[in-house]
C-alpha cells in the first residue's frame, strides 16, 4: 500500500520532503516575528502618531510614510547592504530578514490600529478624563483595546499579506520556503513539479492562518459585544 | 548558474561605500583573512559548482572543495556566506566576504565592476529550443519572428545578440535557472541559450520533453569561468592566480571537475 503511494509522488518529493517542511517553518518563523514585534511596536507607534510628543511624532511619522512607500524587498536590500557599510557590523541574511520585516510590519500595523483610534468617539476621552482616569489607563484599558478588537480584520488581512512576503526574503538567501524550493528546482531541474508543490503548500498554509484569524476574530468580537 | 547580479545594485552599493569612508574597505584582504583567521567566501547557489543541500543545509559542490582547499593553503578557517545570484556581487563590494566564488563567467562587460581571476574552467553553450522547432540550423534563429529567452544578468545576452541580432530578445528576471528554458517549453519563447550542462539536465526532467538541444550535442563559444575580488584587491587576486595555476599543474582542477560535472 504504502509502496503504490510512493510510487506516485514525485522523486523529487520523497527526496527532499524534509527540506519543504523546514522551509515552510522558516516562513512561519519569521511570519511569528513579524507579529510578535511588529504588532506591539505597531501600537506604540500608533499612540506615539496620534498623542506623542512633536519631538518623536514627527520622526515616526517619517519613518511610516518611508516603510509604507517603499517596497519590501528594496528596503531588504538597503538593509542588507547599508547596515555592514555604514556601521561596519556584519548582517547575515536572517539578521537583515528580521529587522525588515519587524520595521515593515510594525508600520503597516500601526496604521491599521491608528485607523482603529481615530474612529474611536471623542466623548470617551473626555468622559475619562472626567472621571479622573490616567493617561496611561485610559489608552491600555480604554481606547487601545477597543482599536485593536475593532481593526482585527485589517490587521489579519496584514498578517496574512506578511506571510506572503516571507517569499521575498529568498533574494537576500534566507532559506524559507521559497527558496528552499528554488534549491530543489536547480538540483532536481524539475521546476514545474517543485513550483507547483511550494504552490500548494502555500496555499494550505495561507488557508490555515486565515481559518485561525477568523476563529480568533470571532472569539474576540464575542468577548467583547457591546 | 549565470543570473549574474543587479550591476545597478553593485553601483549603488559601491556609492554607499564610497560616501562611507569610516568603514572603507581594505585594499589587502590578504592580510585581514591572516590575521583574523577566517576565509570568507560568498555562493549562491548553482548546481554542481556550488549549492546548499535542502536537508542537510550544508554547501557543497565543486566549488565548496576548492574553498576548503584554499582556506587550508592559507591556514584559516573557511566560512561561506550565503548569497542569493542578485545579492553576490553587491556584496563582495559590501565586504560581506572576501571572495566571491561561484561559477562567474568572465566577460569583459563584468570586469569593469569586480576583479576576475584568472580561468579555473570553461563551459560552453546550447540552444534549446521548441521541439517542433524546424530543423538543425542555428542560422535560422537570427529572424525578426524569433524570440529567445534570456536570464537577465546572466553572460548569455551579449551571446545571443551576438549569434541572433535580428531575433526577439525575452528578458526574463528570476533566480531560477530554467526559467528560460520554461519559458521554450509553455510555447512563450522560440529558443533561450545556455551552458550546456544546465540544458542536459532541464532535458532529462518533464518539461524538457517539450524542448530539444539544436544540433543534438553542439556546444560553442567556450567562456571562462572565474573567481571575483573586489577591484584593487591586487595581493589576494596575485595569490589566488597562483593557487589556480598550481590547482592545474597537481590535477585538482580536473579531479574535482570529474567528480562534480561529470567530465
Amino acid at each position: 500500500m504504502f509502496s503504490i503511494l510512493t510510487d506516485l509522488l514525485p522523486d523529487f518529493l520523497l527526496r527532499y520532503w524534509p527540506a519543504l517542511v523546514s522551509g515552510a517553518l522558516v516562513s512561519l518563523k519569521f511570519l511569528a516575528w513579524a507579529i510578535a514585534i511588529g504588532f506591539p511596536a505597531g501600537m506604540g507607534i500608533a499612540v506615539i502618531q496620534l498623542n506623542g510628543p512633536a519631538l518623536l511624532r514627527l520622526p515616526v511619522i517619517a519613518l511610516v510614510e518611508m516603510v509604507r512607500n517603499t517596497p519590501l524587498l528594496v528596503q531588504l536590500w538597503w538593509i542588507h547592504f547599508a547596515i555592514p557599510i555604514l556601521f561596519g557590523a556584519r548582517s547575515s541574511p536572517e539578521v537583515s530578514a528580521a529587522i525588515g520585516l519587524a520595521l515593515s510590519s510594525a508600520c503597516y500595523f500601526s496604521e491599521n490600529i491608528r485607523g482603529g483610534l481615530l474612529a474611536l468617539p471623542e466623548g470617551q476621552r473626555e468622559a475619562a478624563t472626567g472621571l479622573g482616569i490616567g493617561r496611561w489607563c485610559l489608552w491600555t484599558r480604554i481606547l487601545l483595546p477597543q482599536a485593536i478588537i475593532d481593526t482585527l480584520p485589517a490587521s489579519a488581512n496584514t498578517v496574512l499579506s506578511f506571510f506572503k512576503a516571507t517569499s521575498i526574503l529568498s533574494v537576500i538567501a534566507v532559506p524559507e520556503l521559497m527558496m528552499t524550493a528554488m534549491r530543489i528546482s536547480s538540483r532536481t531541474a524539475d521546476p514545474i513539479g517543485v513550483l507547483t508543490t511550494m504552490t500548494l503548500i502555500y496555499a494550505v498554509l495561507g488557508g490555515g492562518i486565515a481559518f485561525a484569524l477568523r476563529r480568533l476574530e470571532a472569539a474576540l468580537m464575542l468577548r467583547s459585544r457591546r | 548558474m549565470y543570473k549574474w547580479t543587479s550591476f545597478v545594485g553593485a553601483i549603488a552599493v559601491s556609492v554607499l561605500a564610497s560616501v562611507s569612508a569610516s568603514h572603507a574597505q581594505s585594499n589587502d584582504s590578504l592580510t585581514d583573512i591572516k590575521t583574523r583567521g577566517t576565509l570568507r567566501v560568498g555562493m549562491a547557489d548553482s548546481v554542481p559548482s556550488q549549492s546548499k543541500n535542502p536537508n542537510t543545509d550544508q554547501w557543497e559542490g565543486y566549488n565548496v572543495d576548492m574553498a576548503q582547499n584554499l582556506a587550508g593553503q592559507l591556514g584559516v578557517k573557511l566560512e561561506i556566506v550565503d548569497a542569493s545570484w542578485s545579492t553576490l556581487i553587491p556584496g563582495l563590494v559590501a565586504g560581506q566576504y572576501d571572495i566571491a566564488m561561484s561559477d562567474l563567467f568572465a566577460t569583459p562587460k563584468r570586469a569593469q565592476t569586480v576583479a576576475f581571476t584568472n580561468a579555473y574552467m570553461s563551459l560552453g553553450f546550447s540552444w534549446v529550443v521548441r521541439a517542433d522547432f524546424p530543423g538543425d540550423d542555428a542560422g535560422k534563429l537570427n529572424e525578426t519572428s524569433i524570440t529567445i529567452a534570456n536570464l537577465s544578468g546572466g553572460a548569455m545576452g551579449d551571446v545571443i545578440r551576438k549569434y541572433a541580432p535580428k531575433a526577439k530578445i525575452k528578458e526574463v528576471a528570476s533566480d531560477n535557472v530554467f526559467s528560460p528554458h520554461l519559458e521554450v517549453a509553455s510555447g512563450r519563447a522560440d529558443a533561450t541559450l545556455m551552458d550546456h550542462y544546465n540544458n542536459l539536465q532541464f532535458l532529462k526532467q518533464e518539461g524538457g520533453k517539450k524542448v530539444r538541444i539544436l544540433g543534438g550535442d553542439v556546444q560553442f563559444q567556450q567562456t571562462p569561468m572565474a573567481y571575483a575580488v573586489r577591484p584593487g584587491d591586487q595581493r589576494l587576486l596575485n595569490f589566488l592566480n597562483t593557487w589556480i595555476a598550481y590547482n592545474q599543474t597537481t590535477g585538482l582542477s580536473e579531479e574535482l571537475r570529474r567528480k562534480w560535472y561529470g567530465f
